[in-house]
């Protein structure tokens, strides 16, 4: 007769036993990747090393450095181009004007040298007997609203550029509609826009170089002819991690707070991981924490409280589950507290000790 | 911590001292130990040995069965008017001889009296380290019977009790410091009050 040893399981028992198991395992728990920013006082802010909060991996971050200015020799170039009046070649002049890039000066708002470049120019074309081409430049001048610079050109050269800035200033003007990131601050011809786009500019007829800064963008900027085009729409890329540092340092510097939304989105941008916090030292240890660019929890804590407070941090913005109430240390403290406290009272109020009275004569 | 607290509490204990008068005061001995027959004489004389009074002064706490009537006979009747309802309480009674000269109970000063009584009473030691916790009536019998034959429950011989007195109903526990014994009579004439107050409980 077949039979079957006690301890031998049939196959489906053998799987409920494996999924019981299964399911009462811990699972395994990866620390969450949370990149911190330290900034001010660090004395402050202590130590927070990347196992600082249990159930977290800090990966510390720096601002990237600044990147340094591009080398610019429209200077150069307008210095070589003078002498070249100067000394009458004025092919030579004309020449090196072509080289330099007038709406970019703009674009940068360097008013200046670009007055000083069509002024040149103009100058150099009356001489140079190309008599349209320095009326055009003197247009240009005039329509872009730049002055007339103290650079000493011949007496024609400064009638033809006066006459210009008269006709310009008589000429009407047309509503030029622009638009880009929203808020964004606008510069026409260099100088401030008086409006944060989108919005409408009134401007003489001729081209002008409109440009959009704005935090979180790249600038962006793009000439255009008035009154031919009635709107324009500028398309501003993301900033590059260093400029959004850039952004988010200038920011500060003129007493913008850290983590507000627009802050908070160049954060991210300097970060570039999902999770960022940020933690400032001072008198009082601020932080925030950034999650897709959204700013998820913000907080404060006494200086070297700072695995505290990105702790707290991260329980607010859900990066990190907060444990039960039961399993908190604080829990226990308190309700160890106030048993003693209970029981106490209890006994104070309660507990007759025992008398004994002698009886005697 | 919490258990040294306990602790302390637990190992508190307080002591009341409670002493006995004989007397509404400390100057006098109450008319229960003075007690006349209705011939005008003195109960007391069947104790007298030559020129000396010998007789023992028995202490007993007399249990009233967790009730706290008034000081009056009527009252402590009606409380003890079952049979069991008030006992003596303890194992054992506390019984202590005297031995007086005839020459001091005369005297109208009782100081001298009531000097010699209670450095005799003393002598003995405390009634008791541990009195009963509960309502109870402290009662005082003078008897010429020995204190070996005072045993608890043990009736008194009426024939030879010479006096008795007793406290009004007290909780020994909730009080500190003197309590006077006394019979409550009008007059000297109380041979049988003192004979109905050895016999209490019924």
């Amino acid at each position: 007769m077949a039979s079957l040893a006690p301890w031998r399981l049939t196959s489906g028992t053998r799987a409920g036993l494996i999924t019981l198991v299964a399911a009462c395992a811990a699972a395994p728990v990866h620390p969450v990747s949370v990149a911190v920013l330290v900034d001010g006082d660090r004395g402050a802010v202590g130590a927070l090393g990347p196992s600082a909060v249990s159930g977290l991996e800090l990966v510390p971050i720096e601002l990237p450095a600044p990147a340094p200015l591009a080398g610019d020799d429209t200077s150069a170039q307008l210095a070589r181009a003078r002498a070249a009046y100067a000394r009458g070649d004025h092919a030579a002049c004309r020449s090196e004007l072509a080289k330099v890039d007038v709406a970019k000066l703009l674009a940068r708002a360097d008013r200046a040298l670009a007055a000083r470049a069509l002024t040149l120019e103009a100058a150099c074309a009356y001489q140079a007997l190309a008599k349209e081409d320095a009326r055009a430049a003197a247009a240009r001048l005039a329509g872009l609203g730049l002055e007339l610079p103290e650079t000493s050109v011949a007496p024609d050269a400064e009638q033809l550029i006066g006459d210009a800035i008269v006709a310009a200033g008589k000429a009407a003007r047309s509503p030029l509609a622009i638009r880009g990131a929203i808020g964004a601050r606008l510069t026409v011809d260099g100088r401030p826009g008086g409006c944060a786009v989108p919005c409408t500019v009134d401007l003489p007829p001729g081209d002008h170089v409109i440009a959009l800064d704005a935090d979180g963008f790249a600038p962006a900027w793009q000439v255009v002819r008035t009154p031919d085009t009635r709107d324009v729409a500028l398309a501003q890329q993301p900033a590059p991690r260093e400029l959004a540092a850039k952004q988010w340092r200038d920011r500060l510097g003129r007493g913008l707070p850290p983590t507000d939304a627009t802050g908070v989105a160049l954060l991210a941008r300097i970060a570039m991981v999902p999770r960022v916090a940020f933690v400032h030292g001072g008198a009082q240890l601020t932080g925030a924490l950034v999650v897709d660019g959204a700013l998820r929890a913000r907080g404060e804590r006494a200086p070297g409280e700072s695995p505290q407070l990105v702790r707290e941090l991260a329980y607010d913005a859900g990066v990190l589950r907060r444990p039960a109430l039961w399993r908190r240390p604080a829990f226990w403290i308190a309700t160890s507290a106030a048993t003693l406290i209970v029981s106490s009272v209890v006994i104070v109020t309660m507990y007759q000790p025992e008398t004994k009275t002698m009886v005697h004569f | 911590m919490r258990y040294l607290v306990l602790f302390a509490l637990l190992g508190c204990e307080r002591t009341h001292d409670v002493s006995i008068r004989l007397g509404p005061d400390d100057q006098s001995v109450t008319t229960g130990f003075q007690c006349r027959r209705a011939d005008d004489t003195f109960i007391g004389d069947i104790a007298l040995v030559g020129d000396r009074l010998k007789f023992n002064v028995v202490v007993d706490f007399v249990d009233l069965g967790g009730g706290v009537p008034g000081c009056r006979g009527e009252e402590l009747v009606k409380t003890c008017k079952q049979p069991g309802a008030c006992t003596i309480a303890g194992t054992s009674r506390f019984c202590v001889p005297l031995d007086l000269p005839v020459a001091l109970l005369g005297q109208a000063d009782q100081k001298q009296l009531i000097a010699l009584v209670h450095d005799q009473l003393v002598a003995q030691g405390a009634i008791t380290t541990d009195a009963p916790n509960g309502p109870l009536l402290i009662r005082a019998v003078a008897t010429t019977e020995s204190c070996t034959a005072i045993t608890p429950g043990h009736p008194f011989a009426l024939a030879q009790v010479i006096g008795c007195a007793y406290s009004c109903p007290v909780v020994l526990d909730e009080i500190d410091g003197p309590i006077g014994l006394s019979l409550d009579v009008l007059d000297e004439h109380c041979e049988a009050q003192v004979k109905v107050c050895a016999s209490f409980p019924p």
